[in-house]
């Protein structure tokens, strides 16, 4: 097993080192160039048109290692962002003049967490274009604990200090379906609707393909529930709020018979069905420290278990994480449940078993899709807005902090600025992050910014449990200190 | 000084007629509330108004001479320029900026006790919230024991927050404008169609007087005349009526911004000072732009610490114009303000910068900032004199002069 | 030319994808050796047990951290030997475990638990209780239990609430037995006494002026009755009366038990340490210990003051809790890290639980170092093991791996303080008493 655990290491090593200078030439040789030449062209249209008002606005954040959220871990290398979009991620990056540029060399990039759902992270009601305080104490801690975008009531929206523009990025992505066993009318309810707003469809689409002149008018909806049409047509995510086995079987079926993907919330005991919510093609917002004990009077399996987020993910249903609080208690005093401290709620579903991986897109990219914006948001790609942190660490380790967050290409938080967090650990100018003392291929020899904690799996590392020698080494130096 | 003097004696000259009215005020120290300390000065008040005001200026025989003691300063009247006391209607949540405030106005035996505590003009703003209508400036005491109202109009104000209600009045008051001047252009363009069509049937009629008959019934070009509401909005496009916007955090004015959209208004800001105001998010801003902030003469704490700060030091630091006023509309409010002054000027504030905060820039919001404010020559003698410097805890109004004549205290005369 | 780049980017990515994946290791299931003559290897009355580890976390207090590729003996249910491999002999009968590359640590300890039995233990009659006991309420093995267990927890002091100033004595238990008498540790196990806060809320309201009066005048009578006994045991005459209100002050002053004391805030603690400690003499431990108490951690490392904190983990600045407590750090000041910035050493956590789930006790290690507590000589392993456990008393039974001490032991995927790793496996007094193998993952 060891030497299994070493291989992987090594293999993973070797592909990092061979693909990342590969990508380099392949950025330097062919499309960089074209780039620079297309961007300079724009530059000058925007130059002769408006100086002031419409200036191209630039922003690069150099030398950090770009966990990009796609598999990819770009080391050292450079992002440019133009008017607060990705036009560049790789290797020999050309940078403008006049770019704002963050030194991230040392550090991590990550794409900014993206919270299913929130309580009070933009310091307004449910409102958030016309009620947003973004000066408010919820939108500061949101984007210290790296959150720079969330889902409050029905809107996705991004937290910009400072900014009311442009915050909102989707709204009513969800359908609110109700299937359940304790009302078993409304059960027959919905499907009856649902075969209702499947004829329609079909209608429609009928009429729509149509060429004919003589056709007619568009066929009418009345008494059809568009909404459930717009889920059938796809173009909106049915959401059900169920935990028990028996509801999720249900709803699995329901699903797949009418052929739409539900989304659970909760979905406490959805372990016990993942291959039906699978092949229902399920995506579960779940929460991985709820608990719940088994019905004892039931002989199924059931109540809550800390691997739910594992087998779901294994049985090809998509994992969102959801906070225990979706408000923020920590100024009460309780520090680790609530949505400032999402990535703890995600690495509970590590220690379920889930790979970080996974872990990482279930607060990423994966709400992103159910909030219909994984084309703007939710990993660093080009094309992409220009939405990340950058942390002294794993994003997902509990001693992590966030050092900056960039929202739409302008940065929206510095550690060291604010009064919260700056005294932990400061970021002084002159020391690197941890991972930064060594050379890029070495083995990390501590755990991410905790002094002389005994060595932590470093998942990005690929490395297993240390030998004894390292440890030996590295205790002496701890009493050194 | 020498043209000064030349320019007094003129004065006395010309003044000769109403010698009744003539004071020549001579005292050691005098704050002018431009900035400005005179030492040995003297002012001479005619009708009303100061003639003339300088240092060491010899003074024509016969004028009577207000000699005060070594010890007594005279500073410019002190401007509450946000007040409701003595309105007794209750506010509405409405849109109506073509209300004025002194139509809501009663006089109260309080108004006195601001007249004591040096307080010579009130700016009285309507009450409700939105945009309740335009602040109208009263004497507390008038000279003449009645014309309570100076300025029927100064500044509109606007309650306003962050939400969807409170941009879209803002930006119903644009829409409305719009509006009106569509119709406008329709009732143009009507007009221009009779015009049009009895000109034509003017010109193939014979008949002199019926010519003139068609033409008489058409008549001459009326524009449409805008609404009272209406026009006020126009006002508030064009500027002439400024207006007061109170903000309740510092996200707001983002959202104020964003539902004016570019469009004009003359604003000032009403920025109050509770333990954790957060206004030191949008210092910068406020201040580069040299806006008008209306603040309470208030420490407060920045959000989750007793860490204290003096929100209207800074902002008139980073550029804004200050305004301060009472922490209370009552009495007790009135007489407290200067000592509130004092804490913020031990805090930092400037002394001059907190002068001008409780006279000239309370006159410029009012816009009366010509006429009122300061003590210079042309301006209206509305002064007060202090037993002693005017930020010394120990300092006692003794007198107060509203429009050249005494209203409280007689400093001996 | 766009799509090139796109292209070459995703090409590319496929090809780096695997590397932040490849650590999800996973080690080979634990072989449990198989019971010798129906008892379990390491049990009482069984043959011995010697586990293999490439870490065995001793968390001796102020003694080693850490052996690396060690060998641990365990019989009868306690701590034969533990050192490095090759220090040890593996005596010939022993069965054997290696665990590979999971970590081996002392099992949790939890000195302000409320979920081991049916709560039914806020007696609030009386403003000071001190002969009322919580071991007459254990529930053993219930399920909030059996989740703590999976989390780590293996002894708990099960005490009163703070309703009133003394709520009554605590017990301290194991919970990996389904019996009360397999689950005691000790009994009494603790005398529960609340200052300010909760108590306040009592039926009259009482102000913290009665509430001191009334814990130092409790106090006095229980002091005076103990020293009766103790006159008597020392010269014998007349044998006092048994009183049951009083018994515990006699094993308070022999520092059998220890007062676990619900304090919290600058001044309460400060009058926390000066009765208990310095005016009445009594063993006590500071429990929660939050808000701005940090500031004055310094006064009780001087007296050599435990200080189990919990459940709050932050001191954090704002308004509400400047009126409330006075607290204002201006900064999201972590408790833990706090008192270490004063140089107290002694510090352990709690959850309060239910307060918060008593499986996540390793939580609140892991919140301490988030915010600030630096975590070198494992501060923050210690603070779940062997300093709550000299906390309450019992750091000769339990808290560190030591020869003679119970056969209390995690089995790991990591350092227990990271949320991501979990338990495997847990032995108490040499038994498994979870194995997430067999009876399924809990937590």
């Amino acid at each position: 097993m060891k030497s299994s655990i070493f291989n992987t290491g090594l293999l993973a090593a070797l592909l990092l080192g061979l693909g990342l200078p590969a990508f380099a030439m392949a950025s330097a040789a062919t499309p960089g160039a074209s780039f620079v030449i297309e961007d300079e062209k724009e530059e000058a249209k925007d130059e002769e048109s408006d100086e002031d008002e419409d200036k191209t606005r630039w922003y690069a954040v150099v030398g950090g290692d770009f966990h990009t959220g796609t598999g990819a871990v770009l080391k050292n290398a450079t992002m440019l962002c133009k008017d607060g979009k990705i036009v560049e991620l790789g290797y020999d990056v050309w940078i403008p003049e006049d770019a704002e540029v963050l030194d991230a060399t040392g550090f991590r990039v990550y794409p900014g967490i993206v919270a299913i759902a929130s309580t009070g992270l933009f310091g307004g009601g449910s409102d958030v274009t016309n009620t947003v305080d973004p000066y408010s104490q919820g939108m500061l801690l949101g984007l210290a604990s790296g959150i720079t975008s969330a889902v409050q009531g029905s809107e996705i929206a991004k937290l910009k200090r400072g900014s009311i523009d442009d915050l909102v990025m989707g709204s009513n992505f969800f359908q609110t379906m109700r299937y359940r066993s304790s009302t078993p009318s409304g059960k027959q309810e919905l499907r009856q609707k649902l075969d209702e707003a499947a004829a329609y469809l079909r209608t429609l689409r009928a009429w729509r393909a149509d060429r004919s002149k003589d056709k007619g008018k568009e066929p009418k909806a009345t008494g059809i529930d568009m909404g459930l049409v717009a889920v059938l047509a796809g173009e909106k995510r049915a959401i059900f709020r169920e935990d028990n086995r028996a509801g999720l079987l249900d709803i699995a079926n329901l699903c797949m018979r009418y052929g739409f993907r539900p989304v659970i919330q909760g979905g406490r005991e959805a372990w016990t069905v993942a291959d039906e919510l699978g092949r229902a093609g399920a995506t579960v917002i779940l929460t991985p420290r709820d608990r719940r004990a088994k019905d004892q009077s039931l002989i199924r399996e059931g109540g809550t278990s800390i691997e739910n987020a594992k087998i779901l993910h294994a049985s090809g249903v998509q994992v969102a994480v959801r906070s225990m609080s979706t408000g923020n208690n920590s100024m009460g005093g309780i520090a680790g449940r609530d949505v400032i401290h999402l990535p703890i709620s995600a690495s509970f579903a590590m220690r379920g078993g889930l790979s970080e991986q996974a872990a990482l897109d279930s607060i990423t990219i994966v709400p992103a899709r159910l909030a219909g914006v994984d084309h703007r948001i939710g990993t660093l790609e080009v094309g992409k807005d220009a939405d990340c942190v950058i942390t002294d660490g794993n994003i997902l380790n509990y001693a992590t902090f966030v050092q900056w967050a960039i929202v739409d290409g302008a940065m929206v938080y510095d550690k060291q600025a604010e009064m919260y967090y700056a005294h932990i650990r400061p970021r002084p100018d002159d020391q690197l992050a941890p991972e930064a003392r060594v050379d890029a291929g070495e083995e990390v020899e501590e755990m991410t910014g905790i002094d002389g904690e005994p060595i932590v799996k470093d998942a990005e590392e690929g490395e297993g449990d240390e030998t004894p020698k390292e440890e030996e080494g590295e205790k002496e130096k701890s009493k050194e200190d | 000084m020498r043209f000064l003097a030349l320019l007094l004696t003129l004065g006395s000259l010309c003044g000769i007629s109403q010698a009744g009215d003539l004071l020549a005020i001579r005292a050691k120290t005098v704050y002018t509330g431009t900035g400005e300390i005179l030492h040995h000065a003297v002012i001479l008040v005619d009708s009303g108004k100061i003639v003339t005001i300088g240092e060491d200026l010899p003074i024509e025989r016969g004028i009577p001479i207000l000699e005060l003691d070594d010890n007594q300063v005279v500073v410019p009247g002190f401007i509450q320029p946000y007040t409701r006391l003595g309105s007794s209607t209750r506010g509405r949540n409405s849109t109506d900026p073509h209300v004025l405030a002194k139509d809501g106005f009663y006089p109260t035996s309080a108004l006195k006790e601001y007249a004591k505590a040096g307080i010579v003009l009130a700016g009285y703003y309507p009450a409700g919230r939105g945009m309740p209508g335009q602040a109208s400036v009263l004497r507390p005491v008038p000279a003449d024991g009645k014309s309570y109202v100076v300025k029927e109009s100064s500044y509109a104000k606007l309650l306003t927050s962050s939400s969807k209600n409170e941009k879209d009045r803002v930006r119903s008051i644009y829409e409305a404008i719009e509006k009106h001047k569509t119709k406008a252009e329709k009732h143009k363009e009507k007009y221009d169609k009779a015009k049009d069509k009895a000109d034509k049937a003017a010109k193939k009629e014979k008949d002199k007087d019926k010519k003139k008959a068609i033409l008489e019934k058409v008549g001459k070009f009326a524009p449409l005349k805008p609404d009272a509401k209406n026009q006020a909005f126009m006002d508030i496009e064009s500027g002439d009526l400024p207006v007061l916007v109170s903000l309740d955090r510092a996200g707001t004015f983002l959202h104020f911004k964003d539902a004016l959209d570019d469009k004009s208004m003359d604003w000032s800001l009403r920025l109050p000072i509770s333990l954790e105001s957060d206004f030191a998010n949008i210092k910068e801003e406020v201040g580069k732009a040299g806006t008008r902030v209306v603040m309470d003469p208030a420490i407060s704490v920045n959000p989750g610490s007793r860490k204290q700060r003096n929100l209207p030091a800074e902002f008139s630091k980073a550029g804004a114009k200050l305004v301060l006023v009472p922490r209370s509309d009552s009495a007790f409010g009135a007489k407290n303000w200067r000592k509130d002054v004092v804490s913020v000027i031990r805090a930092g504030l400037d002394e001059q910068t907190a002068l001008s905060a409780m006279t000239l820039e309370c006159a410029n919001l009012l816009g009366m900032g010509d006429t009122h404010g300061s003590l210079e020559a042309g301006k209206v003698a509305d002064l007060l004199i202090l037993s002693g410097k005017p930020f010394e805890p120990a300092s006692e109004i003794e007198a107060v002069m509203v429009d050249g004549k005494f209203v409280h205290g007689e400093a001996g005369l | 030319m766009k799509h090139t780049l796109k292209a070459a980017v995703a090409l590319l990515a496929l090809v780096a994808w695997q590397s932040p994946l490849a650590a999800q290791s996973t080690s080979p299931a634990l072989q449990v050796p198989e019971k010798v003559g129906g008892v379990e290897p390491g049990a009482v009355g069984g043959v011995g047990l010697a586990l293999i580890s490439k870490k065995i976390v001793l968390a001796e207090y102020q003694g080693r951290d850490v052996i690396n590729n060690g060998v641990i003996l365990v019989k009868d249910g306690i701590i034969q030997a533990v050192g490095a491999s090759k220090d040890i002999v593996i005596p010939a009968e022993y069965e054997v475990m290696d665990v590979g590359n999971r970590w081996i640590m002392p099992g949790l300890v939890e000195m302000h638990n409320h979920v081991a039995g049916r709560f039914g233990l806020n007696d609030m009659v009386y403003l000071a209780n001190p002969g009322l006991r919580a071991s007459a309420d254990v529930e053993p093995g219930n399920h909030l239990t059996k989740m703590g267990l999976a989390g780590g927890v293996t002894s708990v002091l099960y005490i009163p609430g703070s309703g009133t100033n003394v709520g009554g004595q605590g017990v301290l238990l194991r919970t990996g037995f389904d019996t009360y008498e397999r689950c005691e540790i000790r009994n009494p196990g603790s005398l529960k006494l609340a200052q300010a806060g909760n108590p306040e809320r009592w039926l009259m309201r009482p102000g913290r002026t009665l509430m001191n009066y009334n814990t130092r005048a409790t106090f006095k009578k229980g002091i005076a009755y103990a020293k009766t006994w103790e006159a008597f045991e020392k010269d014998g005459g007349v044998k006092p009366r048994v009183n049951p209100q009083w018994e515990i002050f006699r094993h308070l002053r022999k520092r059998e038990v220890h007062i676990s004391t619900h304090t919290q805030m600058y001044q309460v603690v400060m009058m926390t340490i000066t009765l208990v400690h310095d005016e009445l003499g009594l063993p006590f431990f500071i429990d929660h210990g939050t808000f701005d108490t940090w500031r004055l951690a310094g006064e009780a490392e001087k007296r050599e003051i435990f200080g189990v904190l919990g459940p709050r983990n932050v001191d954090p600045p704002n308004q509400g809790m400047i009126r409330w407590t006075g607290s204002s750090p201006e900064r999201m000041q972590g408790v833990a890290a706090g008192y270490q910035d004063q140089g107290f050493t002694r510090i352990g956590f709690n959850t309060d639980s239910p307060v918060i789930p008593q499986e996540e006790l390793q939580l609140q290690a892991a919140i301490a170092v988030r915010y600030g507590l630096r975590d070198k000589e494992m501060v923050s392993l210690r603070g779940l093991t062997i300093i709550p456990a000299m906390a309450g008393g019992i750091g000769d039974r339990v808290g560190s791996l030591e020869v003679g001490k119970d056969a209390d032991i995690l089995i790991t995927t990591g350092s227990i303080t990271n949320p991501q790793h979990s338990v495997d496996m847990v032995i108490q007094l040499g038994e498994v008493v979870y194995n997430p193998q067999e009876e399924g993952r809990r937590w």
